[in-house]
């Protein structure tokens, strides 16, 4: 038997216990779930040891490279937060990588996502290059229901409020409207969202099904 | 201002007027505060009794007519009583003090003197005397004027009084009376028991001659004060009021007190304080004779002073013999010795030097400017003094002195002997035996008046005595007058509504405490002292009512607040849940759904659904950029894949990047330099390598390099975008990558001619899309996403910063044709599109059906409220 008939066999094994999921849930899931769960943390592991760690720091350490011994200790005082008493010690590595990241993030974010949707969000209302047809038309109508759903969004995540005479605790009616609008926008996004998980996961089906038809030979 | 209107009848009178010419009103009224107003009654203190005629003026006319009325008839009702009860042994009433003032008034007024006291006493006929035509009128303005006319009479003396007494008494009274009290020594016991708390203790131990102020007390017999015909009112109920020992000039108060040894007249205000049977006492006092032997006024004074005297109106007949020797105190016997007594009387005119030091003290004037203080002496046994007037020189003191000296028996001539004898210092102390047994020894009271203070009643007269006396014996001078406008005495009956210190209760008498007092002024008393504090609840406690006074409202609001709670503990009964179909059958049926139809068009091989054509792309032609894209790649480019997705959408992205990746092995032959960023990518990316791409024969190390796990996340990838060579040094198989063929010529990440990103998260493309965006220069930038995150990166293609997007089976199935026919796209797209549309009919049919529900439920409500009333 082929090596990979074996792991064909093992593969439609573990396929079947998570489809077991579908009467409850139950020990072969959970087998198939553990038996993932180590299998990728052994291989992170490893990954990380042998493709990080000790090309990235061991051996440069020990080629000299003293400097290195910063991020030795750093990462050294991240073993601490294993124990309740010493967690405090790796505060400054954790306090180093969340700065770090969330610098790097609000830079990415600004630079790379909220500058570049503004200003395209502005431009398709740009007509200079478009001409007076049914482009141009189509264009402003894309880009009036871009902004519309643009802005109606943004309107929904307003939560300020005022109190009313009855006590009740109310949005304007304008921004209640507008917010309202919003919320049909977030609510055509989340269905396609959701249309696009049951996509993945159908073609993820789809694919399980031509393996085992591969395995089987049935397809 | 030289007139003064009446305040009562407007009348105008002259300035200096005190009194009202038309209604005799007085015209300035009393102001001055009232004595004692304010001193709180003590416990068992006795409201000092006081004489209210003098408030008579002020009253107005009609109710003075009123009760000038009531007082004749009275008058007349006494007569008749006192006729009748001769023989009869009536109780002695208590006269309230409220008509004392009236009383002694009426008694002052009424000038017709029953027939039975003007043969008893002897001052009926002297005041006829006195109060002869013209003086009747002056009599009855003197009582209106509070004693204002008194004073303009000439004085009367007491042996004008007294002689005519003693005959009448020698025919109506019995004989034992006759002989009782000498004048002389009753007024020296008074006067000596009115100061003997007065001043100190000490005083008490004085000289004899200390008797001598007492002596020249004034008695006033024939002053006929308001406060002198008090004793009237005793006369008129009591059947000892008819004897004839009783004269104007007795008291009216029944009581026992020891004050009434004292001459009535001299002490108006104690007067009325001293009991009923001293003022019988006083009464008969004229009719003692000072003529008597000494053994027949002992004997005649033995049934007098005794605490029976209390009986003496009743058993007045059955007195009249002597009492045994034995059952006489010795402070009666004291007054067997009256004569004695009465002998240094005779030496106060005789001799200064027997003055004693607290009489020069009151009155040194007096007694120095007046060298004949002692002229009265001799007058005193002489019944014509009594008619002398007093000498307006005279000083008002001594004026007031000289009356009394008339009671005074006649002294021996040589009688040098002290007022004061041994025998009569603890005579004082004979009231006190009327608050204790009669074994008390003279010692006894000594020490029993030297240590404690004397009553009130008892200390009190003294000194107003000699001050009424002397206005009433003198003509009232200026100052006189301002006194009479000083500040009132409250009467007895308002001192008695005084408030009371203490609110101790008064000790039951049937309590256990019956001992006597063995000491002090209540000795021989029962009963008269609280067990004491403490013992005993001082009052009861309050009774508070335990219900709660509210009003209707708060009883209103109190109750909706009990509605309230009540609705709050009540429970509330949840509407039973409609059967819902189980999750797990629910599950099973979809299932079984979703494999039948979606494996069995699979395993069927059905190609019943077209591939979407990519001309007829909806997506803004995100896929023909894509495509267009490869086009843009030089040949043997190198071109960074970045695989970061997880193994469980391996299926998937395998399936939606083969197309594109092929293709682009297929046209261009780029090198291929793969990274992830996530740990599983490496191993993910070999078996792509191994598995959609085989076909292409790539080879590692040659055409593709495998750069292994990016750490750090998107610290790593924003490392990477910066400087490449410096983040992933080295290859997954850790040999020197960047010294490879796949990565010849790169050193940043520009250097790559394209950049395709496969994920599966939106995160993860949209994190390589922000951080290495900016920095790619001319690379494109390819995303090849899963379904699930393609519509969160089409805005990235949408703005310009992904040139082209793969999202998904659908857009693979169109890059797939651009190569080839029948690929693992179009196998998959009839089972993708029966499981698209399984999800739709199964999402449509669940909505109906919910739908229909709700619409049921609703019906229901409605016709379950319809009946509900």
């Amino acid at each position: 038997m082929s090596p990979d008939l074996i792991a064909g066999f093992i593969a439609f094994l573990f396929t079947l216990f998570i489809f077991s999921y579908l009467i409850g849930d139950n020990p072969l899931f959970r087998i198939a779930v553990y038996i993932f769960v180590g299998v990728s943390a052994g291989y992170v592991g490893a990954v990380a040891f042998r493709q990080v760690i000790l090309p990235d720091l061991f051996v440069p350490l020990l080629a000299g490279k003293a400097l290195l011994i910063v991020p030795l200790i750093l990462g050294a005082l991240l073993l601490t937060k294993v124990s309740p008493r010493l967690t405090q010690l790796g505060m400054p590595t954790i306090a180093l990588l969340v700065g770090v990241s969330a610098a790097i993030a609000v830079g990415g974010a600004v630079t790379g996502t909220l500058l570049p949707q503004i200003g395209a969000t502005i431009e398709l209302f740009n007509t200079r290059s478009a001409v007076l047809s049914a482009q141009f038309f189509g264009m402003i109508f894309n880009g009036a229901w871009i902004l519309a759903g643009v802005i109606t969004t943004l309107v929904y995540f307003h939560f300020g409020a005022h109190t009313t005479r009855d006590g009740a605790v109310r949005r304007f009616g304008l921004i209640e409207l507008i917010a309202f609008i919003g919320s049909i926008f977030l609510a055509i996004t989340l269905g396609v969202l959701f249309a696009g998980v049951y996509s993945a996961a159908l073609t993820a089906l789809i694919d399980r099904f031509h393996f085992v038809g591969t395995l089987f030979g049935l397809h | 201002m030289d007139s003064i209107r009446c305040p009562v009848c407007g009348e105008v009178n002259p300035a200096n007027a005190e009194f009202c010419q038309n209604c005799m009103s007085r015209l300035e009224p009393l102001t001055g505060p009232l004595k004692g107003e304010d001193a709180p009654l003590q416990p068992g203190q006795i409201p000092t009794k006081k004489v209210t005629a003098e408030l008579e003026p002020i009253l107005p006319q009609w109710l003075r007519e009123a009760r000038e009325k009531a007082r004749q008839s009275a008058t007349e009702d006494a007569a008749d009583s006192s006729l009748t009860a001769k023989d009869s042994a009536p109780i002695v009433p208590s006269t309230p003090d409220l008509l004392a003032g009236l009383a002694s008034q009426s008694d002052d007024e009424e000038e017709e003197v029953p027939d039975w006291l003007v043969s008893l006493t002897g001052n009926a006929p002297a005041k006829k005397k006195k109060n002869a035509p013209g003086a009747e009128d002056t009599q009855v303005k003197w009582v209106e004027l509070g004693g204002h006319e008194e004073v303009e009479e000439p004085a009367p003396s007491i042996g004008a009084t007294q002689s005519p007494s003693e005959t009448p008494l020698q025919n109506t009274t019995p004989s034992w009376m006759m002989p009782q009290e000498p004048a002389p020594e009753k007024d020296e016991l008074a006067d000596w028991l009115s100061r003997a708390d007065q001043p100190s203790a000490s005083s008490l131990d004085q000289s004899p001659a200390s008797s001598q102020p007492a002596e020249s007390f004034p008695p006033a017999f024939s002053t006929s004060k308001p406060e002198d015909m008090d004793w009237l009112r005793n006369l008129e109920p009591q059947p000892f009021a008819s004897t004839p020992a009783l004269e104007p000039q007795s008291p009216d108060q029944p009581r026992d007190d020891f004050n009434s040894q004292s001459h009535p007249t001299t002490t108006p205000p104690p007067a009325s304080d001293v009991p009923d049977w001293l003022n019988n006492l006083q009464s008969q006092q004229p009719a003692f004779d000072s003529t008597l032997p000494p053994a027949q006024e002992e004997q005649a004074a033995i049934p007098l002073q005794s605490d029976w005297l209390g009986t003496v109106g009743t058993d007045t007949p059955n007195q009249s013999e002597p009492a045994a020797p034995g059952e006489i105190p010795d402070w009666l016997k004291a007054f067997g010795q009256t004569p004695v007594t009465a002998e240094p009387s005779a030496s106060l005119g005789s001799s200064s030097n027997t003055m004693p030091d607290w009489l020069k003290a009151a009155a040194p004037q007096s007694a120095a400017d007046v060298p004949s203080a002692s002229a009265p002496s001799p007058s005193l046994s002489s019944p014509d003094v009594d008619k002398t007037p007093v000498a307006p020189e005279t000083p008002d003191w001594l004026s007031s002195l000289q009356p009394a000296q008339p009671q005074f028996s006649t002294p021996p001539a040589d009688s040098k002997a002290p007022a004061f004898t041994a025998q009569e210092t603890p005579q004082p102390p004979a009231p006190a035996l009327a608050f204790s047994d009669d074994s008390t020894t003279a010692a006894n009271m000594d020490s029993l008046f030297a240590s404690m203070q004397a009553p009130d009643w008892l200390a009190g007269p003294a000194p107003k005595s000699a001050d009424q006396t002397s206005s009433e014996t003198n003509p009232p001078s200026a100052e006189q007058k301002g006194e009479a406008i000083a500040p009132a005495e409250l009467p007895s009956w308002v001192q008695a509504m005084r408030p009371v210190e203490s609110a101790i209760p008064p000790s039951p008498p049937s309590s256990g405490d019956s001992s006597a007092e063995a000491a002090g002024p209540l000795a021989g008393l029962q009963n008269v002292l609280p067990a004491g504090p403490g013992f005993r609840p001082t009052s009861k406690p309050k009774a508070y009512s335990i219900k709660l006074n509210a009003t209707n409202e708060q009883q209103t609001q109190a109750a909706l607040l009990e509605q309230i709670l009540a609705a709050e503990a009540a429970p509330i009964p949840m509407k039973a849940a409609s059967v819902i179909m189980s999750q797990r059958v629910l599950r099973w049926i979809v299932t079984v759904l979703v494999f039948l139809f979606v494996g069995g068009i699979f395993f069927t091989g059905s190609q019943i659904f077209a591939v979407p054509d990519k001309s007829n792309d909806p997506s803004n032609g995100q896929t023909e950029m894509a495509i267009s894209a490869i086009g843009k790649i030089p040949a043997s480019a190198p071109v960074l894949v970045v695989f970061d997705y997880e193994p469980s959408l391996s299926g998937e992205m395998q399936t939606v990047a083969q197309p594109y990746l092929n293709l682009m092995l297929l046209l261009q032959h780029p090198r291929l330099t793969i990274l992830s960023s996530s740990p599983t990518g490496s191993a993910l990316a070999e078996n792509f390598m191994a598995g959609p791409l085989a076909s292409r024969g790539y080879q590692r190390g040659s055409q593709y390099i495998d750069l292994g796990y990016l750490p750090g996340g998107l610290a790593g990838v924003y490392d990477f975008a910066q400087n490449p060579a410096a983040a992933v040094p080295l290859g997954a198989d850790g040999s020197q990558a960047w010294q490879s063929a796949p990565l010849k010529g790169v050193t940043r990440i520009s250097d790559f001619a394209a950049i395709i990103i496969l994920t599966d998260s939106a995160e993860a493309g949209r994190v390589w899309i922000e951080q290495a965006g900016p920095l790619r220069g001319n690379a494109s930038m390819i995303v090849i996403s899963s379904s699930q995150a393609g519509p969160m990166l089409m805005p990235y293609f949408a703005s310009g910063q992904v040139n082209g997007l793969i999202n998904g089976l659908n857009d693979a199935s169109k890059v797939e044709q651009v190569y080839e026919q029948n690929g693992l796209a179009r196998q998959y797209w009839d089972a993708y599109s029966v499981g698209l549309l399984l999800a739709a009919g199964m999402i449509l049919l669940g909505g109906l059906w919910s739908l229909a529900r709700g619409l049921q439920a609703r019906r229901a409500e409605k016709e379950e409220s319809q009946f509900v009333p």
